[in-house]
């Protein structure tokens, strides 16, 4: 008698268990519908490089949050340095993606995470700030080049705006200006890249040969060879096309910046 | 009275500002901290009771500050506040005001009204305006209430004594009423279509003035009693008017007083079957802190035996969590992947300098300019560290690159303690001179009787005490800018790290012969104590002077265990520029930060 007791009791235990199981399935899935994705910092990652994107990107301070907040919110705020990307779904028709990457030097690894290998990105909108002194644009140029080294290996090569922002100050430069100080101090930096040493590849221990492999073609700058050639920099000397127009994110004078995203295919 | 307070988000939107002194809210502030915090994520930086952290800010452009900062969780945000300089008063003061801030962030739902509008991937701020004003409203009464007058406690008694017989004030009450009220709809304007931030100052101007006069009577109760007429009239007014509102906050805090328990409920099923599979096959799970802890106990055990010392092993899976907690993983990856990718962001980002440094760019820069003799001024690069790390090699390494870009190098044996290094230096430099001309016969003197040749030469005293050390520096700067050389690189004595007597000439050094760079030279081979060598040297050079940039030297030898180099600058904030990974000239490189993260993850 007692061990048939003891039979239907844990038979009836089984079945509450299982139910429990099931019911706790069913509650943890809802669960994870209704919980809030984050700002798109890490999971999100890979799949925002499988949708179209525009991507703004250039030095600290040259006012590319205060442009990222006037194209998708219409407003001025004001902001403080970016430490994370700023993320706009959808903003352009056709599911195109407007990304905003902070320009501190020690964070502009994440621009080039997202750009490397990326096939989706469909123009680059490079912001300087135009009042810089034309002699004190080196950081701007360096930035630049290490973004176009990125842009020409591209298949095709990606187009690239640069906007010539606070257009709206007095002491602010034309953008004819700054493009052809920007020519010239490319022409310097590539001089000074080829005297530069070499960058560490590999240890002269066997074990470490598949060191730093994935990046070595990527180190072979397509800007250099053309310098060798001509001697000098020019913009048409690129595949894809780079164009310079001014403007103020502040003062919202935006339109030529808005027509050259909307015509890229 | 501390100075600013902010709210913005990791991408550098600003959510709440407030400049407590009346004037325009300064960003620059607040981007001189963030720079400082991202440089040197470690150093100099103290928690304060255990949930705010503490840094003191120098920086070129702004003059030196304190901010106590708390970062937010899910969504994050940053609540920083700025005071003057580091003081029990301050601190306390802005430890309650920060404490104050978060409360009301968190009772006026802001942050969940934020959360929601993320997650409907709305703008941030999407129908928060009145939030956010009433925000304002509440913190600046509160503050003006209760956390201003705890700092200096007398003053605040005799206002309180003073409130109740005061009768006079009715008027101005209500004018103080208005501003409470005109403060928030002037306010919404900052987040307006065309507002501009200078539209709210005026109102700052006018709370603010008036609380600058208390403070006035506060420190020095002399004065208060000679304006007693105004004064008294404004304190009343303050307490009174004020009550009603006072009271709404109190309520308010004490009500929504419980902690959110938003992610908490996920929590209970982590170790149900389903979580098991979604953590170590499905993914798309949300990270918890269970999760972690074995995870992260992996990872910087890994870290720990290449070399990296395990309190930076401790930061790095600390901001691996930071990173990552709470967040979800991507379909089919683990818990344990994802950590990894994580980490190797972490790396690259210590890594990673924080300046770009172009050393021929600057050479070109400060030799290209002449005095008014038609000379310039030499490059002066100094060479330090603990002995027998490979000083003296890799600054012939540094002179036969230069040498190879057609600078003219005078290089200055300040070693003049160890025998034998001026010797050493002798045919380095011999060495350097038959590289750039065959026909250099070694032994030989040059035309102003020194070893070396047009292109290198060596400039030398003896030995003796550090008094020589200095005055060899500074006859070689005046030698080499007479001479037309475009680079002095000094070489100096190795040193321990930890023997003061050793170390305390380096700032007088450094001070008299103003090098333009400083240069520390660590070896790969020597793991946990170069985070302890990295902080002697970087402090020996006094408050003023830092160490410019590291060589890593003897990476050849290590076999991948480059744990040396995130000590090194896990330690200091200060980038590597160069590794050596030999014994011959040419076996100079620059870092690829690429390489090194790789090499530490495989
Ligand atoms: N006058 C003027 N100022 C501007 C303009 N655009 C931006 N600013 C200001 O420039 C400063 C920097 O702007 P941010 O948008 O934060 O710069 P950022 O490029 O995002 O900088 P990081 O986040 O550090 O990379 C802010 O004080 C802006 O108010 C403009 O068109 N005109
Ligand atoms: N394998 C290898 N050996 C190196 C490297 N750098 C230096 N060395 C060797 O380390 C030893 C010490 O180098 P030194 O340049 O004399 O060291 P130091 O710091 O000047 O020494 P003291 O002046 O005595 O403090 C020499 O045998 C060098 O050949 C390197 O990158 N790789
Ligand atoms: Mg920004
Ligand atoms: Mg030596």
């Amino acid at each position: 008698m007692e061990s048939i007791l003891d039979v239907k009791v844990i038979v009836s235990l089984a079945a509450v268990f299982i139910t429990c199981c099931v019911l706790l399935l069913l509650r943890r899935n809802q669960h994870a519908a209704h919980s809030v994705s984050r700002g798109g910092k890490l999971a999100n990652a890979k799949g925002l490089k499988s949708q179209k994107s525009i991507v703004v990107a250039g030095p600290s301070h040259s006012g590319k949050t205060t442009l990222f907040t006037r194209l998708t919110t219409e407003s001025f705020r004001s902001c403080v340095l970016s430490q994370e990307p700023s993320i706009k779904h959808d903003y352009l028709p056709g599911h195109t993606n407007l990304l905003e990457f902070p320009g501190h030097v020690k964070l502009r690894y994440k621009l080039f995470d997202f750009l490397k290998g990326n096939k989706n990105v469909k123009g680059v909108v490079y912001v300087v700030d135009s009042t810089v002194d034309l002699k004190e644009l080196t950081n701007t140029a360096e930035f630049l080049v290490d973004v176009l080294n990125v842009t020409e290996n591209s298949n095709p090569a990606i187009d690239v705006l640069i906007a010539c922002n606070k257009f709206d100050f007095f002491t602010a430069r034309p953008p004819a200006k700054i493009k052809q100080a920007i020519e010239r101090e490319i022409g310097h930096i590539i001089t000074r890249k080829k005297k530069s040493l070499n960058e560490v590849k590999k240890n002269g221990n066997s074990e470490d040969v598949d060191g730093g492999d994935s990046d070595d073609e990527e180190d072979s700058l397509p800007l250099f060879s053309q310098v060798q050639y001509s001697g000098s920099f020019n913009f048409e000397q690129l595949e894809g096309t780079v164009e310079f127009i001014s403007g103020s994110a502040m003062k919202n004078k935006v339109d030529g910046w808005c027509d050259w995203m909307s015509e890229l295919s | 009275m501390f100075e600013q307070l902010a709210i913005f988000t990791p991408q550098g939107q600003v959510l709440y500002q407030f400049n407590c002194l009346g004037k325009k809210f300064a960003e620059s502030q607040i981007n001189a901290f963030l720079n400082q915090l991202i440089l040197s994520p470690v150093t100099k930086k103290d928690s304060v009771g255990g949930k705010f952290n503490l840094v003191n800010v120098q920086s070129g452009a702004t003059k030196s500050f304190c901010a106590m900062f708390y970062v937010a969780k899910q969504p994050e945000f940053y609540f920083v506040i700025t005071f003057a300089e580091q003081n029990l008063q301050l601190d306390r003061e802005a430890e309650e005001t920060l404490t104050l801030a978060l409360k009301l962030w968190e009772s006026l739902g802001i942050r969940e009204d934020i959360n929601e509008n993320m997650s409907k991937k709305m703008d941030e701020l999407h129908d928060l305006e009145e939030s956010l004003a009433k925000f304002d409203q509440f913190l600046r009464a509160k503050y003006e209430e209760s956390i201003k007058y705890t700092v200096s406690s007398t003053p605040a008694a005799a206002s309180k004594e003073q409130s109740p017989g005061n009768t006079v004030g009715k008027n101005k009450n209500k004018k103080v009423q208005q501003q409470a009220r005109s403060a928030p709809s002037n306010q919404g304007r900052k987040w307006g279509r065309d507002g501009v931030i200078e539209d709210t100052s005026n109102v700052d101007m006018k709370t603010l003035d008036f609380s600058s006069k208390k403070t006035k009577s506060t420190s020095d109760n002399s004065v208060s009693v000679q304006e007693s007429a105004i004064d008294k009239d404004s304190f009343g007014n303050r307490t009174e008017g004020g009550d009603f509102l006072i009271k709404q906050i109190d309520d308010l805090l004490t009500t929504s007083a419980k902690e959110p328990t938003t992610t908490s409920g996920a929590n209970k099923y982590a170790n149900s079957a389903f979580g098991f599979l979604q953590k170590h096959f499905l993914g798309n799970k949300t990270i918890t802190e269970q999760d972690l802890v074995s995870v992260l106990d992996k990872l910087k055990q890994q870290l720990v035996t290449k070399n990296v010392a395990p309190e930076a092993a401790d930061y790095l899976t600390a901001q691996v969590k930071r990173d990552i907690l709470g967040s979800k993983t991507a379909n089919w990856t683990t818990v344990e992947d994802t950590a990894r990718e994580s980490l190797t962001k972490a790396l690259t980002e210590i890594l990673t300098p924080g300046v770009s440094v172009d050393l021929l760019h600057e050479i070109q820069k400060k030799t290209g300019k002449t005095d008014s003799e038609g000379k310039k001024s030499p490059y002066v690069f100094s060479v330090v560290g603990v002995n027998g790390v490979g000083k003296s090699t890799n600054l012939s390494k540094l002179a036969f690159w230069l040498l190879q870009n057609s600078f003219r190098v005078l290089i200055v044996a300040c070693d003049t303690f160890r025998s034998g290094a001026v010797e050493q230096l002798r045919v380095h430099v011999e060495n350097l001179a038959q590289l750039m001309d065959q026909s250099y016969v070694r032994g030989s003197r040059n035309k102003r009787g020194k070893t070396g040749n047009d292109y290198v030469e060596l400039f030398e005293a003896g030995y003796g005490g550090s008094d020589l050390v200095t005055k060899i520096a500074k006859q070689a700067i005046k030698y080499g800018h007479d001479y037309d050389f475009d680079i002095i690189l000094m070489d100096t004595a190795g040193r321990r790290h930890n023997d003061p007597t050793l170390m305390s000439p380096l700032k007088s050094f450094a001070e008299q012969a103003k090098p333009d760079k400083i240069i520390m030279v660590g070896e790969a081979l020597v793991g946990t104590d170069s985070v302890q060598q990295a902080k002697n040297f970087n402090d020996a050079f006094g408050k003023v002077r830092n160490l410019d940039f590291f060589i890593i030297s003897k990476c050849d030898t290590v076999g991948g265990m480059l744990g040396t180099m995130v000590n090194m600058v896990y330690a200091t904030g200060i980038p590597i520029l160069f590794v050596g990974v030999g014994q011959t000239y040419t076996d100079l490189r620059t870092l690829s930060v690429n390489w090194a993260v790789n090499t530490l993850m495989s």
